[in-house]
Formats: C-alpha cells, structure tokens, sequence
C-alpha cells in the first residue's frame, strides 16, 4: 500500500474516522486500533514478514524488561547483547547474506580459487533497517539507563510498528515517540491541518517533482553510452531531485500522517540543497538517520574529543556504515567513503558547525558567498548521488568520466521544458519556506483563506496532471 | 472535529462540483459532435476500424463515404461509436468494418481492458454508455487520476487545440509516401500481433462478441455490414499463423459476412509501410480504386 495510492487513501480516512469517533475515549482503543491499522498496512506488502516484526518486536519488548530488571552488570549486558545480535542478525541475513558470499566467492576467485557458494536469494522484509534500528535504540537507551522499560506491550508494539514510519521512518527514539504514545490523544485542529498539508506537499515532492525526474534520471543512467556529458550531468542532477523529492516527500506523508492522530515524528528534512558545506548538509539529511549514527555509533566511538588518528577512524566508521546500511552494493560504501572524505576537511579543523543557522535568514535572497558556497556543496552531492545512483562501480566510473569529456560542452540532448520550470518553482517555493518546518507549513498564517485555497487546488492539480508514471519509493528498498 | 469534518467536505466539494460540471458539458459536446453525422445525408456509407482501415482508405476518392477509423479501435470501441450514428433517423446505406486475421488475436485486449486500458478508452469515454463508464472506471481505479487526466488532455486537444473533428471519430489519414515493407519490421510486427514470450497467442473474445453485436445492430438498423479484409505484404500474410486464418474464415462463413478482399490487385512493396500491415498513400490509392470498382 503506496502513500501515494488509492488504496491509502481510502485506508487512511477509515482509520482516522475510527480513531476519533470510535476509540477517541480510551488510550488503549486508540493504541489497539492503531496496532491493527499497522499491522493491516503492513500485511498489504507481505504478509509472511509480519510474524518476523512480531518476533523483532517481541524480543526487545522482553529484553527491554530483562536488562531493566538485572541487578547485576553482566547479566544486562548479556540481554543486552542477545537483542543486539539477535537484531542484526536478521538484518545481516535477510539483507547482506548474498552480499558477503558472493563478494567473499569473488575474493577467492582472484586468488585462484573457485568455490560456488549458494547464495539464498531472499526477499528483503518491508522496512527491517527502520524497525531494527527502532528496537535498537530502545535497548540501548534502556541499558544506557535513558528511559524505563516499556511495560505494556500494545504501547511498545505501536512504538515499533505505527505504520507511517514503519516501512521507511522517520527512524524513532523510544524517548521521543513512547511518551506520546503513553498519553491518550486528543484531537487539535490545527495540528490535523498542518499534517494535511504536510502530506500534500510531500505528495508534491513525491509525484510532481521525484516521479518527474526518475523519467528522465533513468532513461539516463539506463542509456548512458547514448548521452553526452552535459546529458549524464544533468541525469545526475534529476536524480538529486529525485532521491530528494522522493524520500523526503515520504517522510512529510508519513509526518503530516502521524499529526493526523495526534502524534509528533521527528523531523527528517531541512532543505538540505540549501546547505553550506557538508557538515550542514548531514545535519539537515535524513536527520533521523544521521543523529542515530551520531548518538550510537559515533559518540560510543569516542566522536570528536579524541585524538586525530581516532576521529578520522571514527568519521570513517560511521560513513562506510551508513552507506552499507543503505544496500549491499559496493557502490553504497563508496559513496559513503566519499562522504566522509568531504566531512572530514571541516571536523579536523573544527569548522564543522560553523554554519548551523539557516541560510540568509531573515532575507529574500542569500549573498554570493553564500550562493556559491551552496553550489559547490550541491555539486559534491550530486558527484556522490553517481555512485549511489549506479547499477555497479563500472557504471558509476563510466558515467563520470562520460560528464568529464569533451562533450560535457555540447548542447545536453534531454532538455525536458516542462520539468525545468517545475523544478524552478520548486526550488522557488523551497527557499521561500526554508524557515520553516516544510516550505509550505506557514501558508495557513501568511495568506488569506481564499488565496490558500486556490494554491492548494493548484498543487493538487499539478499532482493529479503529473501523476500516471508512479515509481515505488526508492527507500523502500533499504 | 466537526470544524475539520465541515471544511474537509466544503475544500473537496468545490472541486469535486467543478469535475461534475466538467464531466457534463464534455459528455454532451462529444455525443453531439458524434450524431452530427446523422444529419449529413449525402453519406451512405461508413467506414470503421482501426488503423489499417483509417490509412487505407482514402474516403476523399469515394463517393457519399465516410472513413471514421481511428488507429487501435476494436469492435468493442467500434459498436459504441455505430450506436449512437445509426439510432434512429439516417441516411446509411453501409457499414464497412476492418476486421482482419490480428483483429482477433487476444493482442487486441491490451487496447481495451489491459495494457492500455487507461489510454486508449479514454478517448472514447463520454461515448460510452453508463455501464461501459464504470467499468473501466472500475478497472482503472488504481491510476484513476490518470485515467482521468488522458480523457481531459484528449477533450482539450480536440476542442481547444486541433483543428480536427474529435479524436475518436478518425478519418483517413496516411503519412506514409515514399516507403517500403522490410522483412525486420514485418517479422517484429508479426510478433506483437500473433505471439506472446514465443508461444501463439488466444484469441480475442472481447473483438468476437463484439462482432456479433456490430451484425446484430446493422441488421436492426437496416443497414447492410461489409467486413473489409484490407491487404497485407504477402511476406507478412504467410507468417499468420494458420489458427488465426482458419478462426478468421471460419468465422465469417459461420456469420454469413460479406467479406472485401484485395487479392486480385497487384502490390509492390512500395504499397506498404515498413511492418507490411498498413498500406502506404499509394496503397492506398490503389485500393480505395479497387474497392470503387467492385462495391460502389
């Protein structure tokens, strides 16, 4: 069940209506009802994985208590890495099993040896990165003596499986999303407007702008003997769009969803192609994802207040372990590698945080230097964008050097108007709102009703007219 | 609640008013563009089908003749649109349908309830009776907005942009001067109308019923059905495969059908567009002659 069909949009209206009509008196209704709903929503994907997200959920939720209740350090250890190993068990067998053999089968055979593994060729289960690392942040935050167990089992089901953020995030904190769910909801209007609106622009994102650029994005990389190199450097930079209206299209659904019934997700997007260097753009990508890195690997690393040698290890770990978390594919850990090859510059000198406020900030426009700081941070985006767009690392290095030849001077030969424009109000409408939560979250007080009126029309317009050429969300694959 | 229930309602239902209102004024601009031909009485016959009828028949070099094919139509498409043109009073005399070897092979489903059965429909929308709407409403209801948005590109273009009649009445129309069939394309065309992953296709049950409705509403009307079997490249007539042949006469002699065939006029490859299916202008020059000769 896509965020962007028909069956979600009846889906939701049904739970909503229940939520707030049926089981709006009692907290353990609402939870109830939002258990099913989510397991429902996730069963229209498949649902042989559904007793795997029991199982998951199951485990933490008993280990969470275990660990809380030793009174002695070894034993909390001990449930605490059962969970751990357990989880990532999973993980590693469902989503890197093949990965390994068949690298470690490559590995042989360049030292002469021939062996066939057999690799399993098994499904990915919907959403087994999110809901993992859901449970796992639980558990640490538990043994970290962070938060309490969760007790009621409903509550701790929910915390894993409420089904905006189930297949594809925001990735939770049980210190975040737990108390919300401990506290009966009680409708608030403005709130339900808000996640309305959120969800519009997200399909925006989505249809409009990421459907749009992953028309010509893949007819590029797919055929990229037959393009000249402006062609590939244009390619690279609608998948940029792409990847970008895509995912953080979801995560406004998702998050405008959850306001819906009264609950607040964590952020996952702040007009990233906005930032200034690449610190900032981390800062303001996949924010869930980055702070979980941040707060679970890299400051148990020993972050930034260690020697030099240990950082540049630690920026390196937490980089090549984002991009393998990404997929089992080589490319993922080069573009990763590149990251932290572009990040690692400003954490030795310490600049990292220098640019932490919003761009321009208060103006209409930014300065040249910001200007141009902004494009050369977009440029080495998109440079990594090649490798995680890429079949394989032949490809990517072929199409690099496509774009750096001479023909990266020619006329490029996909030049789609329509989308130009498209993408020119887009990019307008960001920076406009880029103060804000999403760029259009300020609507409802800036103008007046009949103007917000005809502007929402005109958005939903622009998705009913583009809509026809869908593509399943990129990070349902992760 | 009720506040957010209230203005939930009043945001969708200004749209939702405007698509009515839209979907009314469309449905009678295309009804009434398509009885418009009941009041031409100078026209006794019509031709109907798909694209080989609509570029092989050059209806500017036949007397009292209307070619109202359009390219993918299939007798499903076809009976919809004769309905309404033969109702009631009208000067027709005959209805001259393209039904050929491929018209029944199952390939033909794609262009009503399958592959493209949010593109090709779509132009005929408005045409089609209530229950006919749902249907492909219904079956469409996964890319409903797309559905919708071919039926309102399609209305804009006829009405607002060309300079033709609307899309689903067809005409003759041939862009094919100077070409030739090629054994690639007619090998390739072959495949797509007779063959699926290697294996020979069904056949369409859709375009057979179809066909028992178009003879059951010209006997009604009182007007005599000519099934016009139009020539094809003799390279790509040997590839049919035999199951298609034999359906095709078995069905015509079964039905009783009148069927027009081109045999005796000599075609030069010249005669043909590349996939050796559709006859080029000078095709088609040659056979609408022939066919003045024989039948008017």
């Amino acid at each position: 069940m896509l965020f962007n069909s028909i069956n979600f949009a009846v889906f939701l209206p049904i739970v909503f209506v229940l939520y707030w009509f049926i089981t709006k008196k009692s907290l353990k209704d609402q939870n109830i009802l939002l258990l099913i709903s989510s397991y429902f929503f996730y069963t229209c994907w498949d649902w042989r994985f559904l007793l795997l997200l029991i199982f998951s959920t199951g485990l933490d939720y008993c280990t969470g208590i275990k660990i809380s209740e030793s009174r002695n350090k070894k034993r909390r250890k001990f449930w605490l890495w059962l969970s751990i190993s357990v989880n990532l068990g999973f993980l590693g067998l469902f989503k890197y099993y093949d990965f390994f053999v068949s690298s470690f089968a490559e590995a042989l055979y360049y030292f002469g040896l021939q062996i066939n593994f057999s690799t399993l060729k098994i499904i990915l289960p919907l959403g087994i990165s999110f809901y993992t690392f859901h449970g796992l942040s639980y558990i640490i935050d538990i043994y970290k003596g962070k938060i309490k167990p969760e007790r009621n089992y409903i509550n701790y089901s929910v915390f894993v499986s409420f089904f905006p953020l189930l297949v594809a995030g925001p990735i939770e904190r049980a210190t975040h999303l737990l108390p919300q769910i401990q506290k009966k909801r009680t409708f608030d209007y403005t709130k339900a407007v808000d996640g309305l609106r959120q969800i519009l622009w997200g399909l925006f994102k989505k249809i409009v702008i990421a459907d749009q650029c992953a028309i010509y994005a893949n007819m590029i990389f797919n055929n990229s003997t037959e393009f000249s190199g402006s062609t590939h450097l244009l390619g690279a930079i609608f998948f940029a769009f792409q990847i970008y209206g895509d995912f953080s299209g979801y995560s406004d659904i998702a998050i405008g969803t959850a306001k819906l019934f009264g609950i607040e997700l964590l952020r996952n997007f702040a007009f990233p192609y906005f930032s200034r260097d690449i610190a900032e753009f981390w800062r303001r990508w996949h924010i869930s994802l980055s702070s979980w890195f941040r707060d679970y690997l890299y400051i148990p690393l020993g972050g930034s207040k260690v020697r030099t040698g240990i950082k540049i290890r630690n920026i390196f770990i937490v980089f090549l372990v984002s991009g393998f978390w990404h997929g089992a594919n080589w490319t993922f850990i080069i573009w990763g590698l590149l990251n932290a090859i572009y990040i690692l510059p400003s954490v030795l000198l310490n600049t990292n945080r220098t640019n932490i406020d919003i761009v321009a900030q208060g103006k209409t426009l930014p300065s040249f230097k910001e200007l141009f700081s902004i494009g050369i941070t977009f440029g080495l985006v998109v440079f990594a964008w090649i490798f995680f767009r890429a079949d394989s690392l032949e490809k990517a290095i072929n199409y690099i050097s496509t774009i750096f030849s001479a023909s990266l001077f020619t006329m490029p030969t996909v030049t789609p108007s329509i989308l130009f424009g498209v993408l020119a109000i887009f990019i307008l409408i960001e920076w406009m709102g880029r103060e804000q939560q999403y760029a259009i979250a300020d609507w409802g007080l800036r103008w007046p009703k009949a103007v917000r009126w005809i502007a929402y029309y005109v958005i939903i317009l622009a998705i009913l007219y583009f809509t026809g050429s869908e593509q399943k969300f990129i990070y349902f694959q992760f | 609640m009720k506040l957010f229930i209230k203005k939930i309602v009043l945001f969708s239902a200004i749209p939702f008013c405007l698509f009515i209102l839209l979907n009314i004024i469309l449905n009678c601009i295309n009804n009434r563009a398509l009885t418009h031909y009941k009041s031409i009485t100078n026209v006794n016959s019509i031709f109907i089908g798909d694209s080989h009828v609509q570029t092989g028949i050059n209806d500017g070099l036949l007397l009292n003749s209307i070619n109202l094919a359009v390219a993918a139509e299939s007798p499903f498409f076809s009976f919809f649109k004769l309905g309404p043109i033969l109702k009631n009073k009208h000067s027709f005399k005959k209805v001259y349908l393209g039904f050929s070897y491929h018209t029944i092979s199952s390939y033909f489903d794609d262009y009503v309830f399958k592959k493209y059965a949010k593109d090709i429909p779509a132009k005929y929308f408005y045409i089609l009776p209530l229950r006919e709407k749902i249907e492909f409403m219904r079956f469409n209801s996964n890319k409903l907005s797309a559905f919708f948005k071919n039926i309102f590109s399609n209305n804009f273009n006829d009405i607002l942009v060309s300079n033709r009649p609307f899309s689903f009445l067809g005409g003759y129309e041939n862009k094919y001067n100077a070409t030739s069939a090629n054994k690639e394309s007619m090998d390739n065309r072959l495949r797509h109308h007779f063959y699926e992953d290697g294996k020979v296709r069904g056949f369409s049950l859709i375009n057979i019923n179809y066909l028992d409705n178009i003879i059951d509403l010209c006997k009604k009307e009182k007007v005599e059905l000519i099934i016009l079997n139009l020539p094809v490249h003799p390279y790509y007539k040997k590839g049919v495969p035999q199951k298609f042949i034999e359906k095709y006469e078995g069905l015509m002699k079964q039905k009783g059908l009148k069927v027009v065939t081109f045999e005796n006029v000599i075609l030069s490859d010249s005669c043909f567009i590349p996939n050796g299916d559709h006859l080029s202008q000078i095709g088609a020059t040659l056979v609408t002659a022939e066919l003045n000769k024989k039948d008017f």
